[in-house]
């Protein structure tokens, strides 16, 4: 079953092509790392996907619906590289933060219920946060944090995930735990995750499909084929940027 | 000021002030309430400049001879529709769509009071005045109250979702356009009606200074907002009962001891070493 399906997709900002006749499909429980060097165009189709952009040319469906047709935005999660970009001083609580994410289950008269609540402390579990559910959104760790995002974005139980860099400015041992819950929403749960990365080493060992971007065109490759040395080499030469290289 | 006659609540005898209170409390309750949402989303200089665009609104009253209030809550809710237009537009001057809509309404409300024949009583609308609320007043805040209650009541999570993250919102189903134009026009709302006890120049600081100072000390959301309203309502209560007995500007004296309020908190966790 196809989730999602991005269909000779085109965008450019003013005369600058970012985003270059880009086709791309992926089905039900893929795990898809977008790699590339900054500006190749990756996290321009995901704001594209998420409805942020809208294509030059080119469709893009989510569930067989085309982006703009789409109602139901609580199937779709999304963690942005703004994520821990908030205020933190804003004074919310962690069942606040989740508990807003439930507004599209909310009745008429948006207000919590017993069993939303049941599902905040469900989702906190998933995350093994749920001691933390009466504390300070930032009184937290980055780690912490994060993992509380997870938990808001899972609360609704979606079944296409999208992860744009989600990890910039996290430490290792955070990123070890953002990839074990992820792999383990992604292989318990059945759910489609598309994310975003610049740590080619470490989402390939998660990812079974792998989308190198380059000035805009995208290259799909099944993670078993997909040669990280020679991938490394490649950015190399070209000498766009320097990508960590832990375990290799 | 005999001290006695305050705690006798001599001043309950006047029937003014019994109608300054009721409408200082209305009005205590919304301006903060309001205050921790445009002050998170960054945006309590909204709240200056639809009070500006308030004055512009009770000088056309003034002039054309209608009710004040009314034609300040016309005016307001189009202004404000008007900035939520530009800061979509324009996301990137937002604030100078605040200052062209600001200078606006001030410019129509300097020349409508100079044009105007009845413009003796602009002051009270400058700067407050507890002696200006009528029983008509009261019935009008108190309406109003209620309906912005029930908006934020019914809209909670959605404003607080567009308030912590305006991107991410919508793809949590909150309907992030149309949940930005009833904030707005709820914004106007408290302005116009706060207008009459805090008076124009000063309504800004009643949405933000006790929302300040409830920030301090609030763990939650929830817990932040009822401080707020806490400050706010010690803050009307004292200043109206203070500038009842010194015949003092009530919307001054409400803000400085608002400030005061403030100041003592911050010494309050100084002086105890109290982390939030």
């Amino acid at each position: 079953m196809i989730v999602l399906e991005i269909n000779n997709v085109n965008f450019s900002y003013g005369d600058e092509k970012v985003v270059d006749n880009i086709s791309l499909a992926f089905d039900k429980g893929d795990f898809a790392a977008f790699v590339g060097p900054n500006g190749s165009g990756k996290s321009t189709l995901i704001k594209m996907i998420t409805g942020n952009l809208k294509p030059d040319q080119g469709e893009i469906k989510i569930f067989d619906q085309l982006v703009n047709r789409v109602k139901d935005w609580t199937k779709i999660g999304y963690i942005s590289q703004q994520v821990r970009d908030f205020n933190q001083s804003f004074p919310a609580t962690v069942r606040e933060i989740i508990a807003s994410n439930l507004y599209g289950k909310m009745g008429i008269i948006k207000v919590m219920t017993s069993s939303l609540e049941s599902e905040i402390l469900q989702a906190l579990k998933l995350v093994d946060m749920e001691s933390f559910i009466d504390r300070k959104i930032g009184n937290l760790s980055g780690g912490q944090q994060q993992r509380v995002f997870i938990a808001r974005m899972m609360v609704n139980n979606p079944d296409l995930i999208l992860l744009d860099e989600p990890l910039v400015g996290v430490d290792i041992k955070a990123q070890d735990d953002f990839y074990q819950i992820i792999g383990d929403i992604n292989h318990n749960l059945g759910k489609t995750v598309i994310m975003v990365s610049h740590d080619v080493n470490l989402i390939s060992k998660e990812a079974n499909k792998i989308v190198c971007f380059d000035e805009g065109k995208a290259f799909p490759h099944q993670s078993n084929d997909f040669d990280y040395d020679h991938y490394i080499e490649g950015l190399r030469d070209t000498s766009i940027r320097i990508i960590p290289e832990h375990g290799h | 000021m005999d001290i006695r006659e305050v705690f006798q609540l001599e001043f309950l005898n006047y029937a003014f002030m019994r109608r300054a209170l009721l409408a200082g409390n209305l009005v205590g309750i919304v301006a903060p309430l309001v205050g921790v949402f445009l002050s998170l989303r960054r945006l309590s200089l909204i709240g200056h400049a639809l009070s500006h665009v308030a004055l512009a609104g009770v000088a056309i009253g003034l002039f054309a001879g209608f009710f004040p209030i009314y034609s300040a809550i016309v005016v307001s809710i189009i202004a404000a529709l008007a900035i939520e237009k530009l800061r979509r537009d324009y996301s990137d001057y937002a604030e100078l769509s605040l200052a062209i809509i600001l200078a606006a309404g001030l410019g129509i409300a300097t020349i409508l009071i100079n044009l105007s024949q009845r413009s003796a009583g602009i002051q009270s609308y400058l700067f407050g005045s507890i002696s200006l609320v009528g029983t008509r007043d009261i019935y009008i805040i108190f309406s109003l109250t209620l309906l912005i209650i029930a908006i934020i009541i019914k809209y909670y999570y959605g404003f607080f979702f567009l308030a912590f993250n305006e991107d991410e919102a919508r793809l949590a189903g909150v309907p992030a356009r149309s949940l930005n134009i009833v904030f707005m026009i709820v914004t106007s709302l408290t302005v116009a009606l706060s207008i009459q006890i805090v008076g124009t120049l000063l309504i800004a600081s009643l949405i933000t200074i006790p929302v300040a100072t409830g920030m301090l000390l609030g763990r939650s959301f929830k817990m932040t907002i009822w401080y707020s309203i806490f400050f706010s309502l010690m803050s009307v209560n004292t200043g109206i009962v203070l500038s009842f007995y010194y015949d003092l500007a009530s919307g001054g004296t409400i803000i400085l001891f608002s400030v005061v309020l403030l100041l003592m908190v911050i010494a309050f966790k100084k002086i105890f070493k109290i982390n939030i």
